[in-house]
């Protein structure tokens, strides 16, 4: 198991800096299947562009989720002076735009703008906002109507603090490869099928589809979750450090009590340091493994994030070694629900 | 390839779109539908939610299975009870602008009474700011009090329409976002096989979410799908939200293809394909890319079982919605051959799980 030490912080850095806007994630699932095609008894990717992993066979089916996209936006319309406006696809926070800067599949980087930008007194509409691609006088990269794009930013970390673009949900992706990782060098209880899903920030359908594929017994997310310890914000009791986040429910999903308490139970015996995740917003690609076919139980482990949805989503490196912690117990040991 | 729709296409398209569709109560439209490809399709079938499936098998060039769903119905209303004074009250089946429905001629009820939405006189209601909320639309079917209405509660609603030939490639009519995906499919199916099985399926309640296609294609276990349907043109003249940034969707610039709808990404390995099959072909094409909703359909049918690439692509309409849009029949005669070309180079290696 890694610490904060040997945590693998290239991993993090490809992963982070890879590109996958929803419906797009086949830069990243090549990265992400070249890590992981040898650690795997069987990969595959199914019809709707989902990465899974088979890892042992016979005893329960335990599908593990950790979404491969990230927020982007898609290009509508290039006007006759260069600017191009864009549609987005998941949920762009706009507070956070002016300024920042998108990548394209080819590598172009754009600037977004913003109309009447000096004498702005409230959060601008999406259609107020634009891309700017110039390359010089009346210059423009190759960018087109229909081309997607996602945020841009370097990975940087400070101390323990790992900060990045898309950490929603590479991040998670970590989780499983390092889990997967360890659970090569053993013999698991369970059929693991770790899956990377896509489409996760446009309605949580990869997951739907491919648990659909798979009938799995339980599933289990990965995803990040906001946390309650910024300024002015909303009661929440996650914290970043202060271990895994162990969902009890979000907008979408309330965890079976029976998944909740295993989780629980495995992180008080392994002695990793958890906290309970009630979240008033958002849900995760459990919410979907849980309604498919005749029932899927379902759980989440959460890697507590500031500043999701911007460029800068902050996660601590302790709670992220604690989610590969209780995510190898959870999925080694057998799995005693009742 | 030929430019314009022949005769006896523009002539179903006339009955297509003045049949009555309303979702839910697709009957009419299914029936015409029928009788047209039952000579040349032996395998006919109408599932539990109403739809109307027919195969057209492949030559076996291919093993793949591709599903061309067309929607047969069309937004209306439905009686949800009689005043004593002879008055209709509605709810709405799919989504209406009130801005443009006071007045518009109906047919009500089972019968297909004439009826009209009221609209106060110019003298009551020029102080009237607001657009009026379809809870407080009623009928008028002339009738002076209950017991002059036939229709029950329940019973359906839809625009009246007559279809018109405004030139020799535009059309006025109803229902053009589904009629015209259905004149669109009974062309593909009427044709030569492709190396697939072509599993046509004209679907029902598309408009309220894709009902239909979700249990056609749950059915049908298709490697891929293609949704037709109609795209709303935004290319008035003179039309001032067309400032630099609108996107624009021009009737008669060819086939829409629908790249991101509301917030369901077209499947990018099979947009690629018809683009570069459109291009090859030298057909123009034009790309829906908004957060606006153009219809449901696709977003269901990529969800279904483990999941179907899906691409919707239609037709561009001015007006979609009202009972009196517009349609240039070039685009629909495009949109025809661009899929026709398009399903027959159509292999498995197109899609996402042979390129991993």
């Amino acid at each position: 198991m890694p610490d904060t030490k040997t945590l693998d912080r290239t991993l993090i850095k490809t992963l982070v800096e890879s590109w996958g806007p929803p419906g797009y994630e086949h830069k990243v699932r090549a990265t992400i299947h070249e890590l992981v095609k040898d650690l795997a008894d069987e990969v595959r990717v199914d019809a709707s562009g989902s990465l899974i992993c088979r890892m042992g066979s016979g005893g329960p089916k335990v599908m593990i989720a950790a979404h491969m996209d990230e927020i982007g936006l898609m290009i509508n319309h290039i006007d006759r002076d260069g600017y191009a406006r864009f549609s987005t696809i998941g949920f762009l926070l706009n507070p956070t735009l002016y300024g920042s800067r998108v990548r394209f599949e080819n590598g172009t980087i754009g600037t977004i703008g913003v109309e009447n930008s000096w004498h702005l007194t409230t959060i601008p509409k999406t259609t107020d906002f634009y891309v700017d691609f110039s390359t010089g006088a009346n210059s423009y990269a190759q960018v087109a109507v229909g081309d997607v794009a996602t945020m841009w930013r370097d990975y940087a970390e400070r101390g323990d603090r790992l900060i990045a673009k898309s950490m929603d949900d590479r991040i998670g992706c970590v989780v499983a490869i390092e889990t997967m990782r360890h659970v090569a060098k053993s013999k698991p209880a369970n059929e693991l099928y770790f899956v990377f899903t896509v489409q996760e920030e446009v309605g949580i359908q990869g997951a739907r589809t491919s648990a659909h594929g798979i009938s799995p017994d339980f599933g289990i997310a990965l995803d990040v979750t906001p946390s309650g310890d910024m300024p002015k914000n909303e009661k929440m009791a996650v914290r970043l450090g202060d271990g895994a986040a162990i969902k009890v429910r979000d907008a979408g999903h309330i965890v079976p009590p029976a998944i909740k308490s295993l989780m629980i139970k495995r992180a008080q015996e392994a002695k990793i340091p958890y906290q309970l995740e009630v979240l008033d917003l958002g849900t995760t690609d459990a919410a979907a493994i849980q309604t498919v076919g005749a029932g899927i139980p379902s759980g989440a482990i959460s890697i507590p994030c500031r500043y999701v949805h911007s460029a800068s989503e902050t996660v601590d490196a302790n709670d992220v070694v604690a989610c590969i912690d209780l995510l190898i117990e959870m999925v080694t040991k057998p799995f005693e629900v009742s | 390839m030929t430019d314009t729709l022949a005769n006896n296409q523009l002539e179903m398209l006339r009955l297509l779109s003045q049949a009555v569709g309303v979702s839910g109560a697709e009957g009419d439209v299914r029936k015409l539908i029928r009788e047209t490809i039952k000579a040349n399709l032996s395998d006919l079938s109408v599932d539990t939610m109403g739809n109307l499936s027919a195969v057209l098998k492949g030559t076996g060039g291919s093993v793949m299975r591709v599903l061309v769903s067309a929607h047969m119905d069309e937004i209306g209303f439905m009686v949800a009870s009689i005043n004593d004074n002879g008055l209709i009250n509605i709810v709405d089946v799919g989504v209406h602008d009130n801005r443009y429905t006071p007045t518009q001629p109906l047919l009500v009820g089972k019968d297909k009474t004439p009826g009209v939405f009221i609209w106060k006189p110019i003298h009551q209601s020029i102080e009237q700011q607001t657009i009026i909320e379809s809870e407080d639309m009623l009928i008028d079917v002339g009738a002076s009090d209950k017991g002059g209405v036939k229709a029950k509660p329940g019973e359906y609603v839809a625009f009246a329409s007559r279809f018109t030939e405004l030139s020799p490639t535009v059309v006025r009519g109803k229902a053009f976002d589904s009629r015209a995906a259905c004149i669109a499919l009974i062309g593909l199916l009427s044709g030569d096989p492709f190396p697939h099985d072509l599993h046509g399926v004209f679907t029902t309640q598309a408009l309220i979410g894709g009902r239909g296609a979700a249990i056609a294609a749950y059915r049908a276990e298709p490697q891929a799908a293609f949704s037709l349907t109609g795209f709303a043109a935004n290319d008035l003249p003179g039309d001032p939200s067309l400032s630099d940034y609108a996107p624009i969707i021009r009737l008669g610039g060819g086939p829409v293809l629908s790249a991101l709808d509301g917030r369901t990404v077209g499947n990018r390995r099979l947009l690629e394909h018809v683009r570069s099959v459109a291009k090859a072909k030298g057909i123009p094409i034009q790309l829906h890319a908004s957060n606006d909703i153009q219809q449901p359909e696709g977003s269901r049918l990529k969800q279904i079982a483990a999941g179907i690439p899906t691409l919707m692509i239609g037709v561009p309409i001015r007006y979609m919605g009202s009972p009196n849009s517009l349609m240039n029949l070039t685009d629909l005669q495009s949109l025809i051959d661009l899929m026709r070309e398009s399903l027959a180079a159509l292999t498995p290696d197109v899609l996402e799980t042979h390129n991993a």
